[in-house]
This record gives structure tokens, sequence and C-alpha cells, in this order.
């Protein structure tokens, strides 16, 4: 709200609430004073038309009296009750006709006996049926067949103190109706009401009433309604009625109440509360005006206070504004004497120190800005380098992200499990597959001892592996048979194949190793189909093999009804089923070697012994075909670790070729020496210490021509096909096999028709062993 | 062997092929032995039940329909009800020798072990009655 505004809303608020209250009081006075007015008016008005009353009521009982006492009418009355003299009768009429034309007012006489029997009336028809009192007073009012309201007053006629008879008047009641009828002092709507009370306590209205002219002694009032006037005015003597009531009308009115002594009546004087509160409405009325007449002249007032007072205000609050906007050089004009005259004055002196000390300082800022944007270029120059080298910076590191999440995702696309140790044995890294197999979320382990998360044991006899540390120790790469298991942390054991090799930093020095290994539960499923499949095989290709062997061996052993060519004949059967069963055998033995289901023992063997055994088995092929068989053992040969069993098939193989391939009278020679890393032979380099074995024959010769395919499965040279030697084509092609499971070599020197040299190495530590379930079918 | 027994011996052949069942009956039945024979596991068991007549050892093959040779050395060998059966003794005849087999079978108290295919029926009934014997 704006000072101005401010200053005419309190002027204008304050004068509302000073004539408000002011009003209030007065107007309450006068409404108090107004009614305390029309209260007394009332009861003058209530007390006055009372006495009225009694004395019209002492007036109809005066006449009444009168008349009554009346000598001559006594006298005649006595008279007439005595005799029943007519012209006492007549007398009597002539008095009381006289005494009725004598006053207006009297419209009837009666006299009647003691019994209340009628003796004379002047006018029968108007006797009213009222009883007689031992006094005189007024009995009823009646209306009349004219319809004009009447009284009967009823008394006893006296004749010395003794009651003779009784006398009924009955008048006109304009007496007391003359008394409601005059409004005098009664304004417009004031009125008096007279009622009578009767047995019950009801009410009844005996005189027309101003605003209902045919209310007498029709309109009662319930002696239950006690808020009434009228049942209040037989209450007794004048009651003022402070607040207003509502009369017959339903208007609110004032009024005044009390008991008509000489008859018992009530009197009620009232006027409507509108019209004795006219004087107060006329006075709200005018200090609305009133008020409405200070408003505006106090708003006028205000305004002109407010000028005065706010005008330069104003000027300097625009004036402040303006230099708040920058303009320094804004002054206020106010030419006064008072304190807003010295307020104007501070203000255009403290104006002029702004603009003086802002020029100043507007100064000193462009100077120091100066200094600033010199700084700020300089430290732009800093900023910019140091951008650049953490541009590098994270390009590089960016570089190796990309490498690290390379090399993880390819860790982690690998389907064996990978494990990374360092050289304290703590995981480093782990691939997804290995924390599968483990048991274990990768990345909550890294950092743990290996030891500690799970062990790697034999599968057969549960000890510990030491392959980690081997290679922590400088051991080259180490690959496993599948004879490992896992105990992973929730006790599972899982088997597995693993291959451990060392991890070299930069500089080759050794930073710890890296473990692949495989679940093989599933190979092993594999495998065992695999070997089982193989197995039935076999029983059912040799069972009808065997029946025929057997069946053949009955034949034979009959030697009394078969020929001599039968008998050849049935020799060749034999001979051939055997050689089937060979060359089943040779079949198995190929494809347990390449199903990988050949099981491998390696122990420390004899190689000098197993020849011995088998020139021993051979020694009838040798005799035969009368060959000279030579073996010489060079001094102490080594033991080697090897299958005894598969190295006897390699040399029984290659001996019993020699001697098959050999004409008659030829010469085998077998030859079994140390051999030590590093030495030739027949140029080529033995590349660890083991044994070599040669074996040469005088025989056959292989053709240069097929000489590179002497080693394929079911492959027979054709010089030997020729000569129709017996064979399978497999048995070099699994002697070659197992030599190279031994990591070892073989080859041969071969001249067609002059003979054959076999040359075997093989090393002392060159066999794994293979868990499988098949050994090797030996002929 | 504690096993007392003397010719001619009373064999009981378990083996599923007719063929070869014929052969053996042949050659055993030449060399002076009662030949009783059964194709099945179950068969077998039956015969030796009836003890008519007791047999004196077996001649058993490994694959069989059913239940394989393993199953009858099993109830031969620990037979609460007969234990008189565990003193038979049983070769194995079959055409699937593998060093597992083998094992098994020696070590559940087999008495020796021949590959049909490359053994002559004589080479066989030589040695297995030269074992029961020496077992006398």
């Amino acid at each position: 709200m704006q000072l101005r505004t401010r200053l005419l809303f309190w002027f204008v608020l304050v004068s509302i609430i000073v004539l408000g209250i002011n009003s209030f009081f007065q107007l309450r006075l006068l409404r108090s004073s107004l009614i305390a007015d029309a209260g007394q008016q009332l009861r003058a008005v209530v007390d006055l038309q009372e006495e009225r009353i009694n004395d019209a009521v002492a007036r109809y009982v005066e006449w009444t009296r009168l008349i009554g006492s009346r000598t001559q009418l006594r006298a005649s009355f006595t008279e007439y009750l005595e005799t029943g003299s007519e012209s006492e009768r007549d007398r009597m009429r002539a008095i009381l006709l006289d005494a009725r034309n004598s006053l207006p007012a009297i419209r009837s006489i009666a006299l009647f006996d003691t019994n209340g029997e009628l003796i004379i009336a002047t006018d029968p028809s108007r006797i009213a049926d009222a009883p007689i009192g031992d006094q005189i007073q007024i009995q009823e009012l009646f209306k009349d067949p004219d319809n004009l309201l009447n009284v009967a007053i009823t008394g006893p006629l006296l004749e010395e103190r003794t009651v003779i008879g009784g006398i009924q008047v009955v008048a006109t009641a304009d007496a007391i109706t003359s008394i409601t009828e005059s409004y005098v002092g009664l304004g417009e709507t004031g009125e008096v009401m007279i009622a009578r009370q009767g047995l019950n306590g009801d009410g009844l209205i005996l005189t027309p009433l101003r605003f209902d002219t045919s209310a007498a002694l029709r309109r009662g009032i319930p002696a239950e309604s006690i808020n009434s006037l009228i049942i209040n005015s037989f209450d007794g003597d004048s009651i003022i009625l402070e607040e207003t009531v509502t009369d017959y009308r339903g208007e609110e009115v004032f009024a005044a109440t009390r008991r008509v002594s000489s008859t018992g009546w009530g009197i009620v004087a009232k006027v409507d509360a509108e019209e004795a509160l006219t004087p107060y409405r006329t006075a709200v009325w005018n200090l609305v005006r009133d008020i409405g007449v200070t408003l505006l002249l106090s708003l006028i007032v205000g305004l002109v206070v407010a000028r005065i007072v706010a005008q330069p205000i104003l000027q300097m609050t625009a004036a402040a504004q303006k230099m708040q906007s920058g303009q320094y050089g804004t002054r206020v004009r106010i030419r006064r004497n008072d304190e807003i005259g010295q307020l104007g004055n501070a203000f255009n002196d403290m104006a002029h120190r702004v603009q003086t000390t802002h020029e100043e300082m507007e100064q000193q800022i462009k100077s120091q800005t100066e200094e600033l944007k010199q700084k700020v270029a300089e430290l732009e120059e800093g900023r910019m380098a140091t951008l650049n080298i953490l541009e590098d910076v994270e390009e590089e590191k960016q570089r190796a992200l990309a490498e690290k999440e390379k090399n993880e995702a390819i860790l982690q696309s690998i389907g064996d499990g990978v494990i990374v140790v360092d050289s304290e044995n703590r995981i480093v890294l782990m691939n997804d597959v290995a924390g599968r197999i483990i048991g274990v979320e990768p990345h909550a382990v890294v950092g743990e001892y290996k030891e500690t998360l799970f062990r790697v044991e034999d599968e057969k006899t549960g000890t510990k592996s030491e392959v980690v540390q081997q290679i922590l120790s400088g051991h080259e790469p180490i690959q496993t048979s599948r004879t490992m298991q896992i105990r992973t942390p929730d006790g599972q054991i899982v088997p597995i194949a693993e291959t451990v090799a060392p991890l070299r930093d930069g500089t080759g020095a050794l930073s710890g190793a890296v473990i692949v290994f495989r679940d093989v539960r599933h190979e092993r499923e594999v495998d065992r189909a695999k070997t089982e499949f193989v197995s039935l095989a076999s029983h059912q290709l040799r069972t009808p093999l065997s029946a025929i062997n057997w069946f053949a061996e009955l034949l034979l052993g009959d030697d009394q009804t078969l020929t001599d060519e039968q008998r050849e004949y049935l020799n060749e059967i034999y001979d051939s089923n055997n050689r089937m069963i060979a060359l089943v055998d040779a079949l198995l033995n190929v494809s347990r070697i390449e199903l990988g289901t050949l099981a491998v023992e390696p122990k420390w063997t004899d190689i000098g012994d197993i020849i011995n055994k088998a020139q021993r088995e051979l020694q009838h092929s040798i005799d035969e075909r009368q060959l000279v068989f030579e073996s010489q053992v060079h001094g102490d040969v080594r033991h080697i670790i090897t299958d005894p069993q598969l190295t006897r098939m390699v040399v029984q193989n290659l001996i019993s070729n020699a001697i098959k391939y050999t004409p008659e009278g030829g010469r085998v020679q077998v030859d079994l020496r140390n051999i030590d890393k590093g030495d030739v032979i027949e140029n080529r380099v033995v590349e660890a210490d083991g044994i070599v074995l040669t074996v040469t024959d005088t025989g056959f010769g292989i053709p240069a021509s097929q000489q590179s395919s002497i080693f394929k499965k079911l492959f027979r040279a054709e010089n030997v096909l020729a000569k129709e030697v017996q064979g399978t084509g497999l048995g070099l092609y699994i002697v070659k096999q197992i030599v190279e499971r031994n990591n070892g070599m073989i080859w041969f020197q071969s001249v067609e028709n002059e003979g054959t040299t076999f040359y075997v190495v093989l090393p002392v530590e060159g066999l794994q062993a293979v868990e499988g379930t098949k050994r090797l079918e030996l002929s | 062997m504690t096993v007392k027994k003397k010719p001619p011996y009373t064999v009981l052949v378990v083996e599923d092929v007719p063929g070869l069942v014929r052969a053996i009956t042949a050659h055993l039945t030449k060399i002076g032995c009662t030949v009783r024979s059964a194709s099945t596991v179950d068969d077998a068991i039956q015969i030796l039940e009836s003890n008519d007549p007791p047999i004196d050892f077996v001649w058993l093959d490994h694959y069989l329909p059913e239940k394989n040779g393993i199953e009858l050395l099993h109830y031969l060998k620990d037979n609460k009800e007969h234990p008189e059966f565990a003193s038979i003794p049983v070769f194995l005849v079959s055409n699937t020798v593998t060093e597992e087999k083998t094992r098994a079978y020696l070590s559940l108290g087999a008495d020796g072990y021949y590959l049909k295919a490359k053994k002559s029926l004589e080479e066989i009934s030589k040695d297995l009655i030269a074992r029961i014997e020496a077992g006398n």
C-alpha cells in the first residue's frame, strides 16, 4: 500500500470508529428513553381510563339505587305483592316509565319478587337474563337486538333494610364504550382494551377494538395464553411492560395494563412499537446522514494531509529510484522549512556524496579490472596447457581400459574356467565359468588366497594338488590328466582337467600363474557311453567269430570222417577266422586310441625285459622262417616311465613285422641303448634323456614311393600284398600313436629288397597317465 | 579252492547264444562232462536251486539278457540261503575283456577268465579242469 493510501485509510478508519461508538451510545440512550416515555404515557392512560370506568360504573349503580329507593315505588310494590292490586301496578309502571324517560341511556327497568319472578317491566323485551345479588352492581354486558352494547345493573329492593324484591336496569353501555373509542394521546395505532374474566379464567373482550370493531363480547382470549396482555391485565395494579409483546394483530406493541377495581375487569393501553419508536428511527437516519457527511469531510481532510506529508516523500522515493538505476546527479526540490524540508536537504547531501564516491570507485574498478583481465588471460593459458595434458592422459586411460575390457571379454568368452593368481597364490582374476564351477561370485573373491577358497586334489588319493605351487616355484607349464577334482566351498566335488602355466611380466619375471580348467563330468559321461558302445560292439563282432572258431575246432577234432582236402579247407576257415579276430582287435585298439578311452598307466618300465618277452612269444615264427634273430642291449639301459602294455605292443609289432616281411634265412636285429638330451641320431636332435630302440631286418623293404604312407591307417605296401603276407594295415598306425603318446619319435630307413630299420626314441618321462576303461587287445 | 570234486563233472553253461551253447555242450560232453545250460541268470538260478543234478562248476558269459554274469556271481558267492553255492567254481568265458571287468569278476571270487574268440574250446576246458583238479 502506498504511503498516501495508508494515511488516508487510517484517517477515515479513525473517524468511522469515533463516530460509530458515539452514535451507538447515543442511539441506545435515545431508544431506552423513548421506551420509558411510552411506558409512562401508557400507564397514565390506563390509570386515567380505569378511573373513568369506575365513574361510569358508579353512575349506573347510582341510577339504579335512586330508582329503587323511590318511596312511592316501594310502597306500591309491597302493596301489589300483598293485594295484587292492578292500580298499584299501574302506579309502579308510571313511576318506572318516568324514571326511564328521564334518563336517555336507560332502556328498561324491571322489578322482581324475592323468588326472582318478574313483577313489572317497562320494556319486557329488553329484560336481561342476569342474577340479582345482595348489592347493586353491573351484572351483565350484552348486545341488544339492534346490536348495541348494553349493560344490565341489578340489585335488591330494600324496605327498612329488608329485601322485598329485586330491580334490574338495562342501559346503553355508551359510558364504557366511549372510553375505548377515544384515542386521545394514543397516536395512530394506540388503543385501550377492556376485558372481563370468565369463571374458567378465559378473557372476553368487552368493547369494540380499534382494528376489530366487532370484537365486543366475541373475541375470547384463552386463559393459558399467559403472554396475552388481557390475561395480564386481570392481575392487579398498573404494569408497564418493558419489552414489546405481540398483540391480536401480530404487531409488536408497547403496553401497560391494570385491573379495574370496581368490576374486576382488565384494562390494557397499548401502542405499536413502530409508532412509539418513530423518533428513534428518525434519529438513526439523521446519524447515518451525519456519518456520511463526516466521512466525506475526513476523506477530503485526509487527502490534503496525505498530500502534504506524502508528496515530498514520493518525490524523494522517485529520486532514490533514479539514483539506484545509476543517475547519481538526481536531486529533489523541496522548499520547506519543516522536517520534510530538512529531510530533502539531507537527501541531496547524501546524493552528492554518493555521486562523488561512485565516480572515485569507478575509476578504481576500471584500473583493477585491467589487472584482473591480464591475470585471467594468464590463467586461461595455464588451463589450456593442463587440459591438453589431461586429454592425453584420458586418451591413454581409454586405450588401457579398452585393452583391459578386450582381455576380460576374451577371458569371459573362454569356455573353460580361468583363474589367475599372483606369486602369493592370491586370486587376481577369475572368469565366470570358473566362478560357476567353483560356485563363487568371481568379482567377490579377488584378493583371496586360492587355497582358502577351494581345494584341488587327486581324485583317487585325495591328496592336495601341488601343481600351482610347482609353477610358482619356477616349473614349466603342467597339464594334469583328468584325475583331479575340485572341492568347492560348499562341499561339492567336481572332477576337472587343468593346465597350469606360469605368468610372466614384461621383464620375464614370474608374477603368478594361470590356471585353465574344465568340468569333465560331462566328458566322463560321454566317455562311458563310448566305452560301453565299443565294448558291446566287440562282443557282438566276436560272438559269431567265436562260434566259427569253436565249430571248426570241433570238426577238426573229428579225425575219422574228414578227408585231407576237407581238413585243409577247414584249416583255411579256422586261420581266416583267427585273422578276422585279429583284425577286430586291431580295429578296437584304433578306435580306443582315437576315442581317447584307452587307459594309460605309466610306471617305471624295463624295455629290455619287454624285448625278451616278445622274442619268446615270437620264437615259433622265427624258427619257422629260419631267421637269424639278434638282440643287443647296450650297457645298463635306463628304465623309463611308460605303460608297459602299450610299449609291449610297439616292440612286438615292430619285431613281428620284421619277421613277417623277411624272407627265409634272413636276419632280424634288435638294438637298445640309452640316449641323452642333445644327442643326434640319424640327423635328429634328441630333446630329452631316454632310450632308443632299433629293429633292423633284411626283408622286402618299403618301396620309396610308398614310404610316406606307411604309418597311415589300413595302408599296406604293394610289394607285401603281392607276396600274400597277412596283415591288417593297422599295426604301424597303432605303434606310431603309442610312441607319440610317449612324447617319443619313430621313423625308418628302408631300401626295397634290401631291408628296413625302424628307430624308436622314448624319453624317460614322456607319458601322461590317462584315465580310461579300455586296455589294448593284445595279440 | 576247498571243494572236492571228481569227474565226471556236471557243468552249468550260462550262455545266451544258441550256437555257442551247442558248440560248448558238444565239446564238454565229448570230454565226459554232463552239461546243463541256461540262457539267462534266472534260468541258471533255477537249475542251481533245484540241485538236480548238483553243479560242479559254472561256465559263465558276461553279456546276458536282463541280468548279467556279475549278478549270477553275486548270487553264488554271497547267498545266505545257500551258502554252499559259494564253493562252486565259476569261470567267465566272454568276449569283452576289460581290465576293469576282469578285476571285478576276480575280486568277486571267479576262478578264471577266458576270452572266447582267442581261445579254443580245448584250451579253455583243459585249463579250467586243470584248475579244478588242482583245487582238489
